[in-house]
C-alpha cells in the first residue's frame, strides 16, 4: 500500500512517514510512505500510483484546493492527517496508523 | 476559558486568514517568488567570494578584490535580476490557477514586465536594458503587470471575446488568430502606458510602496510578521508560509537593497530582510523552539518529555520543528503558547537593537534556512563572527523564556505517567 503525506516543503512530513512504516510493519501491513511538498506532489502523482494521500496539518488550510486537483485521481483517498496524530512519537504514530487503516477499510 | 479562546483564535482567526492567503492571486505571487529563492540563495553567495570574510591584507581577500567585478558576474544575472524570475513563476503559476497554459502565462507575464523598462541605445553597445529594475525594486512592479498580463490572457480566453472570421475562414486559422489575441493585447497596452504616454511605472510605484517598506524595517514592522506567525502556528497553520505571501515580496526589496550596497561597497541600509527572522528569531523554527527542545533532551523528568526532546533534537538544529509543536504539542496548549509567542518577540529585540547600532553586522546573504542557527547566521551576515555570538546569546534567552513553562509542562507529564502506573 503507498501513502502520500503531503506538507508546506516536504521536510517534517519525512520524519512521520518513516516512524508510520516501522509502525506498519510492526502490525503486519506493508506500507510505503513518502513525504513532498505542496508544490511537487501534484507531479509525482501523476508518475505514480498512490493509495493513500494525506494533507499535513499546518496546511490544512490548502486541504480544499489540494482535493480538488486530486478529483482526477479516482481510487485516491484523500483526507487530512488529524492535529493530534502528526508527530513521529510511536504511541501519536499509532493512533495515526488506526486512522488510516480505518479510512481504507471503511 | 484559555482552551475556549484559543478555539475560537483558530475558527474566527487563523483559519479564515489562512484560507484567504490561499486566494489565487496571492497564491501565485508566493509561488512565483518561492519559486526564486535557489536563484537568490545561489546568487548571493558570490557576495560571500567576493567579499570573503577574513582580514584585508590575506592572500585571499587580494585575489578577491583584484576579480572583484568579475566575481559578481553570476550574482548580477541572478538575484540582480530576481524580478524578471519572480515575473516567469507569477505568470506560470496564475495561468494555471486559470487552467490555462503555464508557459504562455509566464512568457506573456515577462513581456509585460520588460515593457515597463526602456531600452536605449548606446554607443559601441548596441540597445541596452537598465538592470536595475530588473531586481528587487522591481518586483512590486513585477508582481503587477504579470497579474495584468494573465487576467487579460484569461478575459480573452474564458470571455465571449472573439474576432469575428467570415465564414469561409477554416476554424483552425481562426484559432491561431485568437491565440495571438492575448500577446496583441499586452504589447499594445503596455506600448501606449511605457512609451506613449511615458508612465515612470518603477518611479511610481516605487514612491506608493516607500512607506510600507520603509515600516517593515522599523522595530514594529518586524514585530507585527513575527507575533502573527507565532499566533498562526499555534493553532496549528504554518504561519510563516501565509504571512510570507503577504511579505515576502516586501522581505526581497530590502535583501535586494542590502546585497546591492554590498556590491556597491556601501554601508547596507536595512536591518530586516527575511534572513533576518530566520537566523536571530525563528532559531530551531518558528517560536524560537531550539530553547524547548534542549530543555526537553536534557533537562526533563518525565520520559514523554525527555523521550520527545531527544527525538526532535535533530531535526531542530536544522530548523524543523513540527514533530515539536505537534508532538508536545504546541497547538493549543495554553501553558506552552505563552513562551512560544513571547520568546521570538524578545529575540526579534534584542536582535534589532544589536544590528541598529552595529554590533553585529546586518544580513544580506540567502542561506539555506535549514542550516543550524548560528553558522546560518554566520553566513547570513556575509561572515560575521559576532552573529554566531549573538544567535547563541538568543538561544540561551530561548531557553530562559521557555524554562519554568518547560518546568509546569514537564511536571504534569510526570503527573500522568505516575497515574498510568
Amino acid at each position: 500500500m503507498k501513502i502520500m503525506f503531503v506538507c508546506a516543503g516536504g521536510m517534517s512530513t519525512t520524519i512521520t512517514a518513516k516512524k508510520l512504516e516501522e509502525i506498519s510493519k510492526e502490525n503486519g501491513v506493508a506500507m510505503t510512505v513518502n513525504a513532498f511538498g505542496a508544490s511537487g506532489y501534484l507531479r509525482q502523482l501523476e508518475t505514480e500510483q498512490y493509495d493513500v494521500l494525506l494533507v499535513a496539518p499546518q496546511i490544512r488550510h490548502r486541504f480544499d484546493a489540494i482535493k480538488e486537483e486530486c478529483a482526477k485521481f479516482e481510487d485516491l483517498i484523500v483526507d487530512k492527517i488529524p492535529p493530534n496524530m502528526y508527530a513521529p512519537m510511536d504511541p501519536i504514530v499509532k493512533k495515526l496508523f488506526d486512522y488510516i487503516m480505518a479510512k481504507i477499510n471503511a | 476559558m484559555m482552551e475556549r479562546l484559543m478555539l475560537w483564535l483558530d475558527e474566527k482567526f487563523s483559519t479564515p486568514m489562512a484560507k484567504l492567503s490561499e486566494q489565487r492571486h496571492l497564491r501565485a505571487v508566493r509561488d512565483g517568488i518561492v519559486g526564486t529563492l535557489p536563484i537568490i540563495t545561489v546568487g548571493s553567495f558570490f557576495l560571500i567570494i567576493a567579499f570573503p570574510p577574513v582580514p584585508a591584507d590575506t592572500a585571499l581577500a587580494l585575489w578577491a578584490k583584484a576579480h572583484g567585478a568579475t566575481i559578481l558576474l553570476p550574482y548580477r544575472l541572478t538575484m540582480y535580476m530576481m524580478s524578471l524570475y519572480a515575473a516567469w513563476g507569477i505568470g506560470h503559476s496564475l495561468a494555471k490557477s486559470y487552467d490555462l497554459d503555464g508557459v504562455s502565462g509566464a512568457q506573456l507575464a515577462v513581456v509585460a514586465f520588460l515593457m515597463t523598462m526602456v531600452p536605449r541605445a548606446v554607443d559601441g553597445l548596441g540597445w541596452a536594458l537598465p538592470m536595475a529594475n530588473l531586481g528587487g525594486s522591481g518586483m512590486f512592479v513585477a508582481i503587477m503587470t504579470s497579474i495584468l498580463a494573465v487576467e487579460i490572457m484569461r478575459f480573452v480566453y474564458k470571455s465571449n471575446f472573439k474576432i469575428s472570421m467570415p465564414e469561409q475562414v477554416p476554424p483552425s486559422v481562426a484559432r491561431s488568430f485568437k491565440a495571438l489575441t492575448p500577446t496583441a493585447i499586452v504589447v499594445v497596452l503596455m506600448t501606449f502606458i511605457t512609451f506613449v504616454f511615458g508612465f515612470d511605472w518603477h518611479g511610481v510605484v516605487t514612491k506608493i510602496m516607500a512607506p510600507l517598506v520603509t515600516t517593515s524595517d522599523t522595530l514594529f514592522g518586524v514585530l507585527v510578521p513575527v507575533g502573527l506567525i507565532t499566533v498562526f502556528w499555534s493553532a496549528g497553520i504554518h504561519g510563516a508560509s501565509v504571512v510570507g505571501s503577504l511579505a515576502r515580496p516586501i522581505w526581497t526589496v530590502l535583501l535586494d537593497a542590502n546585497a546591492k550596497a554590498v556590491a556597491d561597497g556601501l554601508p547596507l541600509p536595512h536591518i530586516a530582510p527575511e534572513p533576518f527572522y530566520q537566523w536571530f528569531i525563528w532559531i530551531g523554527g518558528a517560536g524560537s523552539t531550539i530553547g524547548l527542545v534542549l530543555l526537553m533532551a536534557f533537562a526533563s523528568k518525565s520520559v514523554y518529555s525527555r523521550s520527545l526532546g531527544r527525538m526532535a533534537l535533530a531535526p531542530g538544529l536544522f530548523n524543523i520543528n513540527e514533530p515539536l509543536i505537534f508532538g508536545a504539542p504546541i497547538v493549543l496548549n495554553p501553558i506552552l503558547i505563552i513562551p512560544f509567542i513571547l520568546t521570538p518577540i524578545v529575540l526579534a529585540i534584542i536582535s534589532y537593537i544589536a544590528m541598529a547600532f552595529h554590533l553585529v553586522a546586518r544580513p544580506f546573504i540567502m542561506a539555506p534556512w535549514t542550516l543550524p542557527g548560528p553558522i546560518g547566521a554566520f553566513v547570513a551576515t556575509g561572515g560575521d563572527w559576532r552573529a554566531i555570538v549573538l544567535s547563541v546569546v538568543c538561544i540561551l534567552i530561548a531557553m530562559i523564556i521557555y524554562y519554568p513553562f518547560f518546568k509546569i509542562y514537564d511536571n504534569k507529564q510526570l503527573a500522568l505517567e505516575k497515574e498510568d502506573h
